[in-house]
């Protein structure tokens, strides 16, 4: 303890001793805190000393030094003057305990009675009592709890914490008795045999009824059916659903009869307007105390009220027995019509006549007596309104008179007052002064309302009486439709059968169904139960033939214990079905709109429903005791089934479920509803999805590296879902950028656009707003239609996962490479090798190949010196052209290959099957000119011109589907070619001259194929078939399932004989519904229009109406909807939707020349370039005749021309025949249907026609021609149609030659009248004559209306633009004819004119 | 905001008292985790293997997963049924891959097959089998499976 000075003088000396330094490093140096002990201070100076004289005797030298050092230093020890010494404070325990329970708070450990725990003047409240469930609590230990609870109840609104039983609030145990995680074996290690589990048999343990075990102590459940009723059937004729009505009106009559309410209320109203009477006129003299007039007041009240009542019930009455009126009316008419009865109600109305005088005197009475009434109450309330407006208008003025003072204060305060009060103090408005009631009109409107509602005096009262014996025409004398629903319903016969506990137990004898649509049963089921009854059902068949169908389900209560056989009556249960049933004759079906107005209108679909009448009770055993369990062993007693109480049906829908959880009050903390309760608040919520578990994540939140909506905000993780899902715009996405950054949002833009705009369509693109509706509706379907097949493509056979390649045999390989080595090696005559197939995902841009081979064309248009014809194939803006060849029927031989690249570089199936492009291929004579340039002098400049002489155009679809296209095509020529001319043929000598003449145009032979060959995508149907034993069928149909059945057999049979010819039997129509191909032929007539211009001789009007069902635009199914699946639409459909593929315009035409009185039917066979199609057969004067549709064109049988290749089979409407002869191709046919051996019909003998009707409509509407339109299209057209070729000629001007342009203007009608079939040679006369001085190479075009673009594409592919001649001029001509319904035939003329 | 790629396929079962067996399996995960695309639960064709033990599904599994956090691991679920010749379908038995799931080496591709054993169906209720023939004992199965790429 040296203090800071006694060490400044040693250092003063030079060196520290050893001694020295010790304590320098050691000691503290600190100022001697005064409460140091001296004594100790003193010991250790002392100490001190001792040592610093053991030093001394070490080195002497320093020794005085030190001495004196140390003497100094003893003399001023000032420390321990200031040092003070105490005892160490030391408290005691208890003093201890008694401080700290000062300032600390230690919670008593008893238990807090409850009553403090909860809010004053409550009670506590068991909620396991009431029979919610509560969650079992964690166990904690009751100290621990009590000293918590009153720990908690100390803190300000500690109470919060209790819940209403006056414990602590607490979650559920969350702990669970097992561990989730399965026990892991090892595989080296033997199972412990402890582990072992013993198999036990199972058994509904809690199940059974106690008791119930050993065979004397049953229960018995005794189920009476008694009969069923039918409020609707299917098989109801109009008639029934009225009498039904009639009846049940008649029953809510009687009831009200017998119930009397109006005669109650009325004697109400007389007695309490007799009390009132009485009251007033014994106290009239009296003033009225405070109770009396209270009295009077509520008898007024009252009065009033039942006035009401009375009166509504009146109306009722009133309005039930004008309807029971209006329907027996109704009934009576309808009998008048339909001539036959149907039901035996028949309804009376007895009149009983009432005294006149009396009567009116009673009418006129009761008026006044109610007007007196209402005058007081309307008196009564008028003094009140003018009460209330007195009040008010005191108030008012008060507030004015306040208002006048302030205004009169000081000038500078009046800034602030208006501030301060103007918002909070306006003056109320001066109240109006209530008007005073119109009494006059109140008797007025008392009359009319007692008209409205009650019998007028004098009148007699009606009774209608409901009796039942009406006379039922008999069968024989009704007609066909009606005998047919009879003989139908006499086919019938019902049965129920009773389940328990969802087990059939029983079922009752199958009844036939009664005229009268009533069914009695009247059999009782004693059931000996084991297990607990948790649902008793009835389940109600209805058995036609030897198939039964399930019609409805009805659910019965379990009886109380009380409940014993005897003492019950009978119930009714309703039931319903929503089974949609249709027939085609009387019978009005289930869930069919139909309508008693005579315009139709007031539809209203009735579904199957009925009563059954059943009742359900415990047995009685031999001495009188009931076999009922006891209550206390019913499982579940207070727990509502929820099947029972809303039916099977009822699950299904939301709200019923809804309502029922909030009706039977269910518990939502018990697990047994976690699902149900779940599921209300997913669809509540309108989430999608909700998982079905519960996961404890704690500390999630904090561990997130990012939030929500960041990973919403993802471009890319959107990017990636949204390929995932398959949404148009990125289902060909191949590559998704890896970093954030790079997602640019324009990706999002067209899809956002698209999602924001819906449903607008651009009427722009469509030029025509009718277009656009239609685009719109087709869009429609497609989306619905490609949901539909979202399921089947889910659907996977085993052939789509597992490929395992045959193993060859070892007899067959080895075989036939022996013989292969024997062969003898041919080069010339090489071997057809299998092209390999390639699937779609394989393949990138730029691998596939459209392989063309054009080889020869006959009958080119020639010029008159000569013509050098080449062809130009253009596909996918990418043109590539052959060489020239020489004369009319030149040979080219040449083999092209054009790229071919997908819509976004998708390869798949589905996207390759949607490609809309064309291959173009057009025929060009090339022209050269050669003119000397006048200035040069003797240069000579040689212009290659090409002329457009026809073309062939094939959809992608086709070659796509077809995997090649080989044959020889009629070429589209213009009508008209200036400058060219037809060489006669040469071979007209044959005896086919009238056919020959027919097929006379040009021809080409070609050669298309894709190289690699790709795999034509299956077709959905087909893969049905394929799959031949899905129970479910993929389609929903109406059809019957044996015809369904046949159908698939007659099918499967053909393709296994004839695989290679088509035979449809059903198709599905455009709601996806399967339907047999029958049903689409009907007689329908075509417009009027068409038949008018041939008024004497209606069948002259068939290549008119051929060429009307040609000019509707063609749209392939396959690119519009999609996926490889064919709908066929009906003809209204197709009329309206202006598109459709072959299917529905072979329908179209041959239904026209059904009408047209043709014999005509439907060829289903393959074509080409269409595949697979549809062709119109008709016969005419022994010939049959083989019409195309899509083009209008007719062929011979024998005409070697003819795009049909193959014929499968024949359709009318009452059968379908298929092609079994030796050979398919239409010349080679025999046609005759009636000949067994080469026709195999669908329905014979064994299965008749079971008489389905048309699902074509009975007669089409038509539109009439709208010309204004047409005249505008064509306007638009033309201007459009000019923009687009100075378009095309950037470098050049374009003029136009309006003189030309007006003559071809007014020649384009008259080639639309005779249908561009034979041109007049005048024409070409006219036309020269008029522009001798130019050289005019030009021709019309004629196209069908479906869109601009289309037509836009049709003149560039002639490329009538690409002429370079200085002084060329143009001429362009648009025609648009109208035909009815909105088809057009547009002409556009095309001329180029240089001037010689 | 990492991402999760599993790759991998279930190549097929065996140790099963049948052979011909078909496999349900489904993918878990917690909270955090998004599935991008591909499918989280499907079922493999029926194998009925003519020659040897293993019946052979491989069939794949491709998914992708984005997460906001690090819990909740993707698990895989794996059950075994057996279809007989009526085509009754009957459980065998289920089982978990489950932390090894996401075991990685220090982020790189990882390739490795695991075998997994499957629990026997002893936890069901008997009381679901109509068919009282079911064996209830335990089974020890080698499950055959899953080799899976997991990469973040």
């Amino acid at each position: 303890m040296y203090s800071f000075y006694s060490l400044q003088i040693q250092v003063g000396k030079g060196l520290p001793t050893a001694e020295e330094a010790f304590n320098f490093f050691t000691l503290n140096f600190d100022p001697d805190p005064p409460d140091v002990i001296e004594t100790s201070s003193r010991r250790r100076q002392k100490q001190r000393k001792t040592t610093d004289e053991d030093e001394e005797h070490e080195d002497s030298e320093e020794a005085p030094l030190v001495q004196t050092q140390e003497d100094l230093f003893v003399i001023d020890q000032s420390p321990q003057d200031f040092l003070e010494i105490r005892k160490a404070e030391y408290v005691g325990y208890q003093k201890l305990l008694q401080l700290q329970s000062e300032l600390l708070f230690t919670p008593s450990f008893r238990t807090v009675p409850t009553s403090i725990k909860l809010p004053e003047n409550m009670k506590p409240r068991y909620l396991e009592d009431e029979g919610l469930y509560v969650g079992e609590r964690p166990p904690v230990s009751l100290t621990n709890e009590n000293i918590l609870e009153n720990r908690i109840l100390k803190m300000e609104e500690g109470k919060k914490w209790f819940g209403d039983d006056g414990r602590i609030i607490a979650l559920p145990n969350p702990i669970k008795e097992s561990s989730t995680r399965p026990p892991l074996f090892h595989m080296e290690e033997a199972l412990d045999p402890a582990l072992q589990t013993v198999y036990r048999k199972s058994k509904y343990a809690n199940l059974y009824i106690a008791g119930a075990a050993d065979p004397e102590g049953d229960y018995q459940l005794d189920v009476d059916v008694s009969g069923l009723i039918f409020s609707h059937h299917p098989l109801f004729s109009r008639e029934h659903i009225l009498g039904a009505r009639l009846a049940q009106m008649y029953d809510q009559y009687l009831t009200r009869q017998r119930n009397n309410l109006t005669g109650h209320l009325t004697d109400k109203l007389n007695g309490l307007r007799n009390a009132l009477r009485n009251m007033l006129e014994s106290h009239s003299g009296l003033n009225p105390t405070q109770a009396l007039q209270q009295r009077i007041s509520e008898y007024n009240l009252e009065v009033r009220n039942t006035r009401h009542l009375r009166d509504s019930e009146q109306e009722k009455d009133r309005t039930l027995l004008k309807n029971i009126v209006k329907v027996w009316k109704e009934i009576k008419a309808l009998r008048e019509f339909q001539k036959f009865t149907n039901t035996p109600y028949k309804l009376y109305l007895r009149r009983e006549n009432v005294d006149r005088v009396s009567d009116e005197q009673d009418y006129e009475d009761e008026i006044l007596a109610e007007v007196v009434e209402l005058e007081a109450e309307t008196e009564e309330e008028y003094q009140n309104k003018l009460a209330e407006y007195k009040k008010r208008l005191e108030e008012w003025k008060l507030c004015r008179k306040k208002q006048a003072q302030d205004d009169t204060e000081g000038e500078d305060e009046e800034q602030d007052v208006s501030e301060s009060e103007g918002p909070t103090d306006e003056p109320p408005p001066k109240p109006e002064p209530p008007e005073r009631p119109d009494l006059g009109s109140i008797e007025q409107w008392v009359r009319e309302k007692a008209l409205r509602i009650r019998r007028k005096p004098g009148e007699a009262i009606l009774i209608p009486e409901l009796s039942a014996s009406a006379n039922i025409t008999a069968s024989e004398l009704c007609p066909r439709a009606e005998k047919a629903r009879r003989e139908d319903v006499a086919r019938r016969s019902l049965f129920t059968k009773i389940l328990y506990n969802d087990k059939e137990v029983s079922r009752t004898d199958s009844r036939s169904l009664n005229t009268d649509f009533r069914v009695h049963f009247g059999q009782i089921f004693n059931l000996k139960i084991v297990n607990c009854p948790q649902s008793i059902s009835l389940q109600v068949f209805e058995e036609i033939g030897s198939s039964c169908s399930l019609l409805a389900q009805v659910f019965l209560p379990v009886p109380e214990p009380s409940v014993v056989t005897g003492s019950v009556p009978l119930e009714e249960f309703e039931f319903s079905s929503n089974q949609r049933v249709m027939f085609d004759h009387e019978g009005v079906g289930s869930d069919v709109p139909l309508s008693f107005e005579a315009d139709g209108s007031n539809k209203q679909s009735l579904l199957t429903s009925g009563k059954v009448s059943c009742c359900v009770s415990w047995g009685i055993g031999d001495d009188d005791v009931p076999l009922a369990p006891p209550i206390s062993q019913q499982p579940g007693g207070g727990h509502l089934d929820a099947v029972s109480y809303i039916g099977a049906s009822g699950l299904y829908d939301m709200k019923k479920i809804g309502e029922w959880a909030k009706q039977s009050r269910l518990d939502p903390n018990d697990p047994k509803n976690a699902s149900i309760m779940q599921l209300l608040k997913v669809a509540s919520s309108g989430e999608v999805t909700a998982p079905e578990y519960f996961r404890l994540e704690h500390l999630q939140e904090e561990f997130n590296f990012v939030t929500d909506e960041e990973l919403e905000k993802s471009g890319r993780f959107r990017l990636l879902k949204l390929r995932n899902q398959e949404v148009a715009e990125f289902r060909n996405y191949k590559f998704i950028p890896a970093l954030e950054r790079e997602v640019t949002d324009t990706v999002f833009q067209e899809y956002e656009k698209r999602l924001k705009e819906g449903e607008v369509i651009d009427t722009k693109e469509h030029l025509d707003s009718h277009r656009a509706l239609v685009a719109k509706y087709l869009q429609k379907i497609r989306e619905s239609v490609i949901n539909r097949f979202l399921l089947a493509k889910h659907h996977y056979l085993l052939s789509d996962l597992v490929t395992e390649e045959e193993i060859p045999t070892i007899g067959e390989g080895s075989g036939i490479n022996l013989f292969k080595l024997a062969e003898p090696k041919r080069p010339l005559k090489p071997q057809r090798k299998e092209r390999k197939k390639v699937t779609a995902q394989n393949l990138s841009d730029g691998d596939i190949k459209l392989l063309v081979n054009i080889i020869r064309a006959y009958d080119i248009p020639v010029r008159r010196l000569q013509s050098k014809p080449f062809v130009e194939v253009s596909f996918q803006r990418t043109v590539l052209q052959t060489a020239t060849a020489d004369g009319p029927n030149p040979c080219w031989n040449e083999e092209l290959q054009l790229p071919f690249s997908a819509p976004n570089g998708d390869y798949s199936t589905a996207s390759l099957q949607s490609v809309k492009d064309e291959v173009f291929i057009n025929i060009f004579d090339e022209v050269v000119h050669e003119t000397n340039d006048k200035n040069r002098g003797k240069s000579i400049q040689t212009h290659i011109e090409k002329r457009w002489l026809g073309s062939v155009k094939i959809p992608f679809s086709t070659i796509y589907s077809q995997s090649k296209i080989d044959g020889t095509f009629k070429v589209n020529t213009p009508a008209v070619l200036l400058g060219y001319s037809k060489e006669k043929s040469h071979f007209t000598n044959s005896g086919f001259d009238i056919l020959r003449s027919l097929s006379e145009g040009t021809f080409i032979t070609l050669f298309i194929t894709v190289d690699p060959q790709l795999v034509p995508g299956e077709s959905v149907r087909e893969k049905v078939s394929l799959n031949g034993d899905l129970k479910k069928p993929l389609f929903d149909t109406q059809e019957d399932e044996r015809l369904l059945q046949a159908s698939e057999r007659f099918e499967r049979d053909a393709a296994q004989r004839y695989p290679d010819r088509p035979c449809i039997t059903t198709v599905i129509d455009l709601s996806g519904k399967t339907v047999f191909i029958t049903r689409y032929i009907r007689p329908l007539s075509p417009p009027k229009e068409l038949l008018d211009e041939f008024p004497n001789n209606p069948l002259e009007a068939t290549p008119l109406v051929a060429r009307f069902v040609s000019l509707i635009p063609s749209l392939p199914d396959q690119v519009s909807f999609s996926a490889t699946c064919d709908l066929w639409s009906t003809c209204d459909q197709f009329l309206t939707l202006l598109a459709g593929d072959e299917e529905e315009h072979a329908v179209l035409l041959c239904n026209y020349f059904l009408s047209l009185g043709k014999k005509a039917w439907l060829i289903i066979g393959t074509a080409i370039p269409e595949g697979p199609t549809a062709y119109v057969l008709t016969l005419e004067q022994n010939l049959y005749l083989i019409w195309n549709p899509s083009s209008g064109q007719f062929y011979g049988q024998y005409d070697t021309f003819c795009p049909l290749q193959a014929v499968g089979c024949l359709v009318n409407a009452d059968n379908v025949w298929f092609n079994i002869q030796q050979y398919t191709s239409p010349m080679r046919v025999s046609f005759d249907i009636t000949k067994a051996n080469l026709w195999k019909p669908f329905f014979s003998r064994t299965f008749s026609h079971p008489g389905l009707s048309s699902v074509q409509p009975e007669e089409l509407v038509y539109r009439r021609t709208d010309r204004a339109a047409a005249a505008e299209l064509q306007d638009r057209i033309e201007r459009i149609l000019k923009e687009k070729i100075m378009e095309w000629r950037p470098r050049q001007p374009t003029r136009w030659n309006r003189y030309c342009t007006t003559t071809l203007k007014q020649f384009l009608p008259k080639l639309e009248l005779i249908r561009g079939q034979d041109v007049a040679e005048g024409h070409r006369h006219e036309l020269q004559s008029l522009l001798g001085d130019y050289r005019i190479s030009g021709f019309p075009l004629n196209l069908v209306f479906s869109e601009i673009r289309p037509i836009i594409e049709a003149v560039y592919s002639t490329g009538i633009h690409s002429v370079q001649a200085s002084n060329v001029e143009f001429a362009l001509a648009v025609y648009v004819h109208p035909y009815p319904n909105n088809v057009m035939s547009v002409w556009i003329y095309l001329a180029s004119l240089v001037l010689t | 905001m990492a991402e999760l790629h599993i790759i991998g396929q279930i190549i097929g079962a065996s140790g099963f008292p049948e052979k011909t067996l078909f496999c349900k399996w489904g993918i878990h995960t917690g909270e955090a985790w998004r599935l991008l695309s591909g499918l989280k639960e499907g079922q493999t064709q029926v194998d009925s293997p003519q020659i040897g033990d293993i019946a052979y599904w491989s069939h794949p599994i491709d998914l992708h997963y984005a997460t906001k956090g690090l819990q909740g691991w993707p698990k895989i679920h794996l059950e075994v049924w057996h279809q007989d010749s009526f085509g009754r379908c009957q459980l065998y038995g289920y089982g978990f891959l489950g932390d090894d799931f996401d075991e990685k080496e220090g982020g790189r591709e990882t390739e490795k097959q695991s075998e997994i054993l499957l629990t026997a169906a002893r936890h069901l209720n008997s009381a679901q089998f109509t068919c009282s023939c079911v064996i209830q004992r335990i089974m020890r199965h080698v499950y055959r499976a899953v080799n899976i790429h997991t990469s973040i």
